[in-house]
This record gives C-alpha cells, structure tokens and sequence, in this order.
C-alpha cells in the first residue's frame, strides 16, 4: 500500500483532456505495426497517438486549423517510417503557414522532456513550434503539456543536457502551459515572427567528402542506432539526405548486412550532380554533359568526308564502335542509334568509355556502356565494370586478358525512378565513378 | 490479521451518493458457525479463512453461495479502507485534497445494488469487486494485499485520480518510457559501478524488447491494461536474453530479475522526484510580450475611431460566440456515437444553466446527472471556450481595424503596425475574457452580467429555441 502511494504524482497544472476514439487507437496500433524495426514500434505507436490527439485538439477549438483530413489522408507521409525510426518526435507538420513538432511523452506528471537534436540542430526539422503531448494510452486520453517557440527553445539551449545518443534533456518550466495562446499564434500570427534557419546549400557536398568514412562505418550498424557509430556531423550528413535515410531503412532488416560496395554507390548518386538521359535522347548537349567531359559524336554512315577533320577523326571512333555493336548484336538488339557519347580516361591504361542511350516502349529506356582500351596498350590484368542502381549492384563485367576482345560491355534497362551509376575499377584498387545517370522528363 | 466482522459486513452504494456499511445476518450466522474459532474483536488469521472461503466457492456447492458473500464483504470492506487511506495520503503528500474525497472512489468502486433488501451477487456488483474476487490467487497473495493491487491497476480509478490531477506512475511505465543513455546518466549520478550500469542497461534493453513490444500486442489483442506486471513468462524471456546459457529459471530467480528492474525503476524514481523539486520557472512568453502599445493620435481621429472600434468590438464579439459555440456543437454531432449525444445534451443545458440562470456549478452537476464539478468543469470547459471566443474576436477585428486604419491614415505606418494591433487587441481581449472568469468563481446563484456570459446566454437560447422549433 505505503508503495503504491509513492507511485502517485500530481500534477502541475491543470491539463485539458483530449479523447481520443478507439478508432485512433488501432490505428496508432496498425501503423506501429508496419514499422520494420520491431523495437522502434513503442515509438512510433506513441507518435501517431500524439498526432491524432493533436488533429482531435485542433478540431475541437479551432476548426478552421484542423488537420484532421490531412491526417487521415497522408498518415504515412507525416510520419515517414525511415525517419520515424530515427527521431522520435513527428516535425514539420504543417498548421496553415506554420510548421510544428509533436513530441510524445507517457506520463502527464513527467516534468522533464527529451527532444531529439535533430528537430533543435538540424534546419531541415526546425519548427516554429515544439508542442509537448502527454499520451495516457489505456484510458484513451491525451492532454498538451506546453509548447515553446524555435526561437525560446534556442535561447534556452544552454540549459538542456546534450546527451549521447543525440537528444536534449530540458525541463517542462521552459514550456509555455497556457497551451490556448499556442492557438492565438497558429491562428492570429504570421511565421515571419518566427525565422527559422535556412537550409545550407552544401549538404551533398559534405556527404559527397565524408562517403568514405561513412562506407567504413554504417555497415558497422548491424542494428544498431545511428548515434552509436556516427559522430554529430556525420549524422547531420545522413539525416539530411532523404534517400540515404530511406535507404538504410530498406536495408535495415533483422538478418541482412549492409554491402559496403553498393552503399558506396548509392552515397555517390545521391551526393553527385546526375547528367539527365532524356537530352541525350534528344541529342541535347548541355552544361552538365560538357562538365563531365562527354562528347556527342554521330554514328559512322551519316557522315560526309566533307567534314572537318575533327569530327573525321570521331569518325574513327565511330567505326570502331560500329564493329563493337556488330559483335554485340549478335546477342542483344540494339536499334539503329544517332548518336552515342564517349570520353578517355587513365585508369592503369587508356581507355575510352562508350555510352549509348534508347528508348523503350512503356516508359522505359536502357543504357549500354562500352569499356575499350585504347589501341597501343596492353590489356590491364583485371578490370572490373560496375553499374548500381539505388537498390542493388545490377551488373558487374570483368576484362581479363586471356580474353580474345579488348572491350566489355553491360547494359541496364530503367524507368523514370531509377538513377544508374557507372564505377570502374582497376587490378590495382583504382576507382573511377562516371556521373550517375537519370531519366526526368522536362 | 483483521476484524472478523469484515466478513459480514457490507459497504456498498445506496441512491446516487451515499455508502452504507450494513449487517448481513445470514452471512454472520454462517461465519460464526463454520469458524467457531474466530470471534469478533479477536485477531484472525485472514489467510485461513480466505484460503477456505476460495476452496468453498470453487468446489462446494452448498457453501458456495455464503463463501462468496463472506469475501464480497470483505473486499468491500477492503476497499473502503483504500480509499480513506488514499484520501488522508493525498492530503499529506501533496498538502491538498484535490477535490477529491474517499467517498467518490467508493461511489465508483462499490457494489450500487437497485434494492435495499439485495444481496450483493455477480450481476448487481461493481465490476471491479467481480475482478478481485475472479482474479484472487490464495496461493499467490491474501485478499487485501490483492485487492490493493487490483484497485491501482483499474482504469476507471485511475481515469478518476487522473481527472483529479493525480497519476498512478508504475515501475512497469517507468522503465518502458526511459531510454538507456537517460538510464545510464541516472545511474552514473548515483555513483553505480561501471559493472553495474552495465548490467542494468542490458537488462533494460532486454526488458525494452520484451515487454514493450508484447505490451503492443496486447493492445492489438484488444486489452487495456496499462503496464501491467511482468507476467512469468516475460520475466523467463527477459532472463533467457540475459542469461541464454542456463538451463532452467527457477521462480526465485524470475523473482530476482524482477527485483533488479524495480531497483533500476526507483532509482529513475528518484530522479523524477529530484527534477521536481527542483527546477525554478522561467517565463518564456517574455518575447511577445515586449511590444510597445501604439501612440495615439489627436482627440477628434480617436474618438470616431473609438466610435468604429467599438461598433466592430461589438459584431466582431456576437459573431465569434456563435461561431465557437457552433463549433462546439458541431463537434460533439459529428461523433454520431451515443455517448457524443448526450454530450451535446448536456453541454446546452449546463451552458444555460450557467450563463442564463447563473446556476453555480456545484449545483448543476445533479441535476444533469453528472457526478461532480470537476465533471461538469470537464463538459464545458469554460477557460477554453472563453480563449476561444476572444481568439477569434481579435482576428476579426483585427481585420477591421487594418481596414479603419488604412482608410484614415494615410501617412506611412510603420513596419511592425500589424503587430502591433495584434497586441493591443489581446490585451482587450483579456480584459473581457477576465470579467467573465471573475463572475464565474463567484459560485452563488445570481444572474450573469459579463459581455461573455451575456452573450452566451443569448446564443444558447437562440439554439434552444430553433432546435425546438
């Protein structure tokens, strides 16, 4: 009896009690249930419970902010599972101009709260407002302990906790309770009060400069968190790159390990500027092509030998691609091709790099690259082509020189979600990665 | 050890709000003849006569039906005790009441039977009595013991303790909500050995996997029972992640994991306490509230101004009562379940009750059949409704007055206007909202003379009348 007296706390203050429908509920209950990762199913289930309250709160006192449509209509996009697994709290939720941040806790009584530093450090989950909900799930109800603005949360900062494992302790006091002044702000004011920080233009190049770090270490997760692995900025490196976050998700199973090789592609295509397919299909030559030093030649038997002499001379290079596709169709259709792309690189030897684009039926188009080396050198010992896409090495072709040809070839086929990435490696380790390849129509 | 009476007699609900102790004569004569030993006044070994009572009930058909009345009674009994003691701990722990007094847990707990001559029995019993006496385990625990333990877990009492602003904060919820970095710092701070912090972070990172993802499943299940005890079974799941070599876990050892965790949940207990005690207030509203007011401008401007202002004070305000209470109303309709409709009925009728007649609350709870004033407080939820209203006021006048500004000033304003009109209108807002809570907390019965009360009146009796019409 004396124990379960030390079990009671009172509360501060006077707290207005959102019920929430069983409905809601098993809703919250479903959609923890989807989440992949069983242990951050708690999370996720406090989470949905905390925004149902919320849409339940808006729709009561002030219908015209409700979200509870928005609610129903897009649960799974408010609380993105890849990202629910990693911050625990559901952030820019959208109230008319205003961008919110629901954070659950379990207990009305609870003074002290524990905010994931993403949503106070990282600009792409900062919010005009951080709202902190009690959850009190087997009665069903739920109440609003108090919200703080970004601006009040920043000059607060020097007294939270940092802790390891990326979050901030801070005490409730810090909060405002007369959570009915949160709806004067939502509904009277206008965001501009509130600036937040702007997002840094140079997110994919620090995730492009620290790829290797991040090759060596997220495959050491192996379920664990990202906090434990990773410093700060590397965080901040993954979680502000959506693809990667989703990535690591899908690859985040119980059993599987993470391919080292695969991930290292796919930091590269998503951290690296993609040279769009659909102008070379329509033999546009732009910017980004030239930067990555690709050149449009014409294929051999539309040329007159009143051309200039540099153009003669892609010609040679054109008949020499000729006689590749000859041997290649024999196994493969290849359309009659306009034009086709090639740049020379150094890699152990000199090599020329063929690309050839077509389109498919149904949306779809293929890419085939050829690998020559160059007459006047000797086939290298081993030279490996690879071509990833964001989910899985697709291809990977090997130059040996007991071999009787001195090219090799692959080919992929994609439609307008996949972006391909094309990496060559040499006997001696030596990498080199074409930029990644995309279809968007323009 | 205990009064043997406690078995005969009975504590239960009479009408709407009374409990009763009364004499079961039939109940006594049995007693006393099949535990001559035990007289009343002496002291009697409960477990005996509970152990024997459970055996009666469960296997012997003739003594059945008095076994049963002898422990109904004494769980009654039982849980008056509880509540007397939880009133007086209340008041000593927290050095306030909280409006809440032994007698509306027994009015939530007790057997309410419709006739004065009925004998408590399964169907006229509270459901919380046919839990105990359901769930009770001579070998496991004694009756009291049990019953405690029962009346703590219940959610219609913890929903009423909650609503009081008390909450029944567990072990078991304790250590499902902390993480380990939080637990591994608690521990640190109480001087733990590295070894022991170590352990104890496995055993909750066990406990995590375990108990919180079947508590998951439990509620997929549909049961609602918050953080309950560890069963058996969890604790040998916990222990075979901790120890997988073992061949066995015997019970004392189950019992010995689940100890661990209580220690580990006293110290994050304390902690919890220690944050409480002691943090300081900071005000963080302090930004918005360091707007200068606006300079005002020459008499003759500012009384015709005044004279627009207020007649937009004035439709701004009708028309935000009717779109709020409106709100409210639709609100409760769109739920369409029964428990929404009666809702609805009984917040019109409290509204004008309140605002019309200036009903105190304390009497309007009766007479909509609401058990208290907190509950009533709950229905209408007054402080709300009035931010409401002024919430919506001020936008709408504000709209009115950028648009009596515009037309008569013609200089240029300065940056900030809009906000600053924005913080003029609050600060009118409050003034009216603050009238309306000042009448309110008067709690006689006299007629309502705020703007708010006044105005409410008149659109709750608007509704009544089209409604019926």
């Amino acid at each position: 009896m004396d124990d379960l007296i030390d079990n009671l706390f009172d509360l501060s203050d006077n707290i207005e009690t959102i019920e929430l429908e069983p409905e809601q509920c098993e809703k919250a209950l479903q959609i923890s249930q989807d989440i992949r990762i069983e242990r951050k199913q708690w999370h996720v289930y406090l989470q949905a419970l905390a925004l149902f309250a919320f849409a339940e709160w808006l729709e009561k006192r002030e219908p015209s902010l409700s979200i509870s449509h928005t609610v129903h209509q897009e649960i799974s996009s408010i609380l993105k599972p890849e990202y629910a697994n990693l911050i625990n709290a559901v952030y820019n939720l959208q109230i008319g101009e205003f961008k919110v941040c629901l954070i659950p806790i379990i207990s009305f009584s609870e003074d002290g709260v524990t905010i994931p530093r993403a949503v106070v450090d990282i600009a792409e989950f900062n919010n005009h407002f951080y709202i902190v909900i009690a959850v009190e799930e087997e009665l069903e109800i739920a109440g609003i302990k108090g919200f703080i603005s970004y601006q009040d949360l920043i000059k607060y900062k020097s007294q939270f906790q940092l802790d390891k494992d990326w979050t901030y302790q801070l005490s409730l006091t810090l909060f405002n309770h007369e959570v009915d002044e949160l709806l004067m702000y939502l509904q009277c004011y206008s965001p501009g009060l509130i600036p937040l920080p702007a997002i840094p233009n140079n997110r994919q190049t620090i995730l492009a400069q620290m790829q290797r770090q991040l090759v060596n270490l997220l495959p050491q997760l192996n379920n664990r968190q990202l906090w434990e692995v990773l410093t700060w900025e590397q965080g901040v490196a993954v979680l502000t790159n959506h693809e990667l976050v989703k990535w690591l998700y899908d690859n985040s199973t119980e059993n599987s390990q993470i391919s080292a090789l695969h991930l290292s592609d796919f930091i590269t295509m998503v951290s690296q500027q993609a040279v769009n397919i659909q102008r070379w299909l329509d033999n546009q030559i732009d910017d980004v092509m030239q930067a990555f030093s690709w050149q449009m030649s014409p294929m051999r038997g539309q040329l007159s030998n009143a051309l200039p002499s540099s153009i003669r001379e892609s010609s040679n290079f054109s008949q020499e691609l000729a006689g590749i596709l000859a041997e290649i169709r024999r196994n493969l259709e290849i359309p009659n091709i306009a034009n086709y792309f090639h740049q020379d690189i150094v890699l152990e030897v000199s090599l020329r790099i063929y690309v050839i684009v077509w389109s498919l039926p149904d949306d779809e188009w293929t890419l085939l690259v050829v690998l020559k080396v160059l007459p006047g050198n000797q086939i290298p010992y081993s030279l490996n082509l690879r071509i990833s896409d964001q989910n899985e090495i697709l291809v990977e072709e090997q130059l040996q020189p007991d071999t009787y040809h001195d090219y090799i070839f692959a080919q992929v086929i994609g439609n307008y979600e996949d972006k391909f990435l094309v990496t060559l490696t040499s006997s001696n380790g030596e990498v080199r990665t074409l930029n990644p390849f995309v279809f968007i129509k323009e | 050890m205990g009064v043997v009476s406690r078995y005969w007699i009975w504590v239960r609900v009479i009408g709407l709000s009374t409990c009763q102790s009364i004499e079961l004569k039939e109940v006594k004569a049995f007693f006393q003849q099949e535990f001559p030993q035990f007289t009343p006044g002496n002291d009697v070994s409960d477990r005996d006569i509970q152990r024997q009572l459970m055996l009666w009930l469960r296997h012997d058909d003739n003594r059945r039906q008095m076994a049963e009345l002898c422990l109904r009674c004494f769980i009654s009994n039982q849980l008056r005790h509880i509540s007397i003691t939880l009133e007086k701990n209340l008041e000593e722990k927290f050095g306030k009441t909280h409006d809440l007094t032994s007698n509306q847990i027994l009015l939530l707990v007790l057997d309410k039977p419709r006739k004065i001559e009925e004998m408590p029995n399964f169907s006229n019993a509270s459901t919380l009595i046919n839990r105990i006496l359901e769930t009770f385990d001579t070998e496991k625990s004694n009756l009291s013991t049990w019953t405690t333990r029962i009346f703590y877990s219940d959610r219609e009492v913890k929903n009423l303790l909650l609503y009081h602003g008390i909450e029944l904060v567990t072990d078991w919820m304790i250590l499902s909500y902390v993480t380990p970095v939080k637990l591994e710092k608690i521990l640190k701070n109480n001087l733990c050995s590295a070894g022991e912090i170590q352990q104890s972070l496995q055993l909750l990172n066990a406990y995590h996997q375990i108990y919180r993802n079947q508590l998951l499943q439990t509620r997929k299940a549909g049961t609602k029972s918050r953080y309950p005890e560890p069963t058996e079974e969890q604790l040998r799941q916990i222990a075979e992640k901790l120890f997988p070599n073992r061949r066995n876990y015997p019970l004392d050892f189950l019992q010995d994991v689940r100890n661990k965790l209580q220690n580990i949940a006293r110290f994050i207990r304390e902690e919890r306490i220690r944050i409480r005690q002691g943090i300081t207030s900071v005000n963080p509203q302090d930004s918005w509230d360091n707007i200068p007011e606006s300079n005002h401008n020459s008499e003759e401007e500012q009384s015709e101004f005044s004279r627009l202002y207020n007649s937009s004070f004035d439709a701004c305000f009708t028309n935000a009562v009717k779109k709020i209470i409106e709100a409210r109303i639709t609100y409760f309709q769109a739920k369409k379940t029964a428990k929404y409709q009666k809702k609805l009925k009984n917040f019109v009728e409290a509204m004008h009750l309140f605002h019309c007649e200036g009903v105190p609350m304390t009497e309007i709870a009766p007479s909509i059949n609401l058990t208290d004033q907190p509950a009533i407080s709950r229905l209408l939820e007054l402080k709300g409704l009035r931010n409401d209203i002024g919430r919506n006021t001020s936008l709408c006048l504000k709209q009115c007055i950028l648009k009596l500004i515009q037309s008569q000033f013609d200089d240029d304003l300065p940056p900030d206007w809009e906000l600053k009109v924005q913080n003029f209108l609050d600060k009118e807002i409050k003034t009216v909202i603050q009238e309306a809570e000042q009448e309110a907390r008067n709690g006689q019965r006299q007629a309502m003379n705020s703007k708010m009360a006044k105005a409410i009146c008149e659109y709750i009796c608007h509704y009544l009348n089209s409604s019926r019409g």
